[in-house]
């Protein structure tokens, strides 16, 4: 292998994983080792040779990863910031969209936190990001508070429209308050070199879950009340929209990562729950009055062959998937 | 301690060594240290090393060789100087304790 070969090879397996910066600076110190080998008489091949294979060479680099290594330069954004966008259009498109009228604020925050994170955060496992996580409470108020800022900032375009402004400065201060809030608890927390913020993007989706399926029971149990189905067709929507906007968000970054059992479970849960939307705008294009109908039809229905299909799919691509990590960590630890 | 990591922890021990007694760059580094270990590849070295300079045990400066061409000298940190010093009696440690069941 030439000089050439073996740091294009490097280059290659670092790519996605580093930032462009990082790449350039360790193949510059190679080049040197290159350099200074050829001064003592070696070719390029026995330098080649004492450098190890140069996909080991990367995962001996990728290993000794620590924290303070990151993502700083912007131009590295992009490929995220496209795929999100893109993303998001389709979703649009095919109508997996949050009920504007009553959680649209949470889009937003579901797609600015990733691409906060991809630029500023540096790139661990999602298990180890979670478990670190748990022991950051910044980011956990941070993102509480920028919850709380997205209920008040709903509320007051509503004072507004409807002439209610004993209530708009109440709001309004209600919403600066947690939006300073969230920003001193995230700026603490970036400080602190500790947070993984992208872990508060399935968090902060978990929270809406939960929201949507208390609403989604309550209105189960008070079916003879008006609206009730029209509050179930809203939360069910909701959950699986947070689901899919969750699930897309780890599947791209599981992507770069090369992370092979995020990216499984990721895309089993999108598959999952692509197929209820699917079934979900089918039947209520059917009949579009009874929201009763089409949920009944997607949980209870006569699909338990399909639904057993897909979940046993699912199944079957995340344990090839658990495989193969466990097989490369091997290969890697071995 | 798994081998990996042990052999990791004498890994960084030795570079940690070698630099706080020379100021070399990065080659003759890595070069000392396969010359006692020739198992071990000489990116793995690089690994380690990048990670104490990262960690602050270790800085660099550009220097000029005898030969001409610039080079990364690296040198220890005072960080870099305590972690060697703890790393050294962690390992005196061990060695006493293994002795004493007269391995």
């Amino acid at each position: 292998m030439t000089q050439k070969q073996y740091l294009a090879k490097l280059r290659k397996y670092l790519r996605f994983r580093l930032s462009n910066g990082e790449i350039d600076d360790i193949l510059s110190d190679m080049e040197e080792c290159f350099d200074a080998g050829k001064a003592e008489g070696k070719s390029e091949e026995d330098i080649c040779l004492s450098l190890g294979d140069p996909k080991t060479a990367a995962a001996s680099l990728l290993s000794e990863q620590t924290g303070s290594e990151r993502i700083t330069s912007l131009a590295e954004v992009w490929l995220p910031f496209l795929i999100s966008a893109g993303l998001y259009a389709v979703y649009t498109y095919c109508g997996f969209h949050v009920d504007m009228d009553t959680q649209g604020y949470i889009l937003p925050i579901m797609y600015v936190l990733p691409l906060i994170m991809w630029v500023l955060f540096e790139r661990k496992s999602f298990f180890n990001a979670l478990a670190e996580y748990k022991c950051d409470c910044f980011t956990f108020f941070g993102s509480l508070c920028m919850i709380a800022a997205g209920f008040a900032f709903k509320e007051i375009p509503k004072r507004v429209f409807l002439n209610e402004y004993y209530d708009l400065p109440k709001y309004a201060v209600i919403m600066a308050v947690f939006i300073s809030a969230a920003m001193i608890f995230l700026a603490v927390s970036l400080w602190k070199n500790a947070p993984k913020p992208f872990s508060a993007v399935p968090l902060i989706g978990m929270v809406f879950i939960i929201y949507n399926s208390v609403r989604l029971c309550s209105a189960y149990n008070n079916l003879y009340e008006p609206n009730s189905a029209l509050e179930i067709g809203i939360s069910f929507k909701n959950i699986l929209t947070i689901i899919f906007v969750c699930a897309s968000e780890f599947l791209i970054w599981s992507f770069i990562r090369r992370n092979a059992l995020t990216l499984a479970s990721a895309y089993s849960a999108m598959t999952v729950t692509g197929f209820m939307f699917y079934w979900y705008y089918t039947l209520s294009a059917l009949d579009p009055t009874d929201n009763m109908y089409y949920l009944k039809y997607i949980i209870d229905g006569e699909n338990y062959l399909v639904w057993g299909a897909v979940i046993a799919s699912a199944v079957l691509v995340m344990t090839v998937a658990v495989k193969f990590s466990k097989l490369i960590g091997r290969k890697r630890g071995g | 301690m798994e081998k990996g990591q042990m052999k990791k922890g004498v890994l960084e021990l030795c570079i940690l060594h070698v630099t706080a007694s020379d100021e070399l760059y990065g080659y003759e580094i890595m070069k000392r240290i396969t010359g006692a270990f020739p198992e071990i590849n000489e990116s793995t070295v690089y690994a380690v090393l990048r990670r104490l300079h990262s960690d602050g045990c270790t800085e660099s400066y550009t220097g000029e060789t005898s030969a001409g061409p610039k080079r990364k000298y690296y040198r220890i940190t005072a960080a870099g100087r305590e972690r060697l010093e703890k790393m050294r009696s962690e390992w005196q440690e061990m060695l006493d304790a293994l002795k004493s069941l007269g391995i």
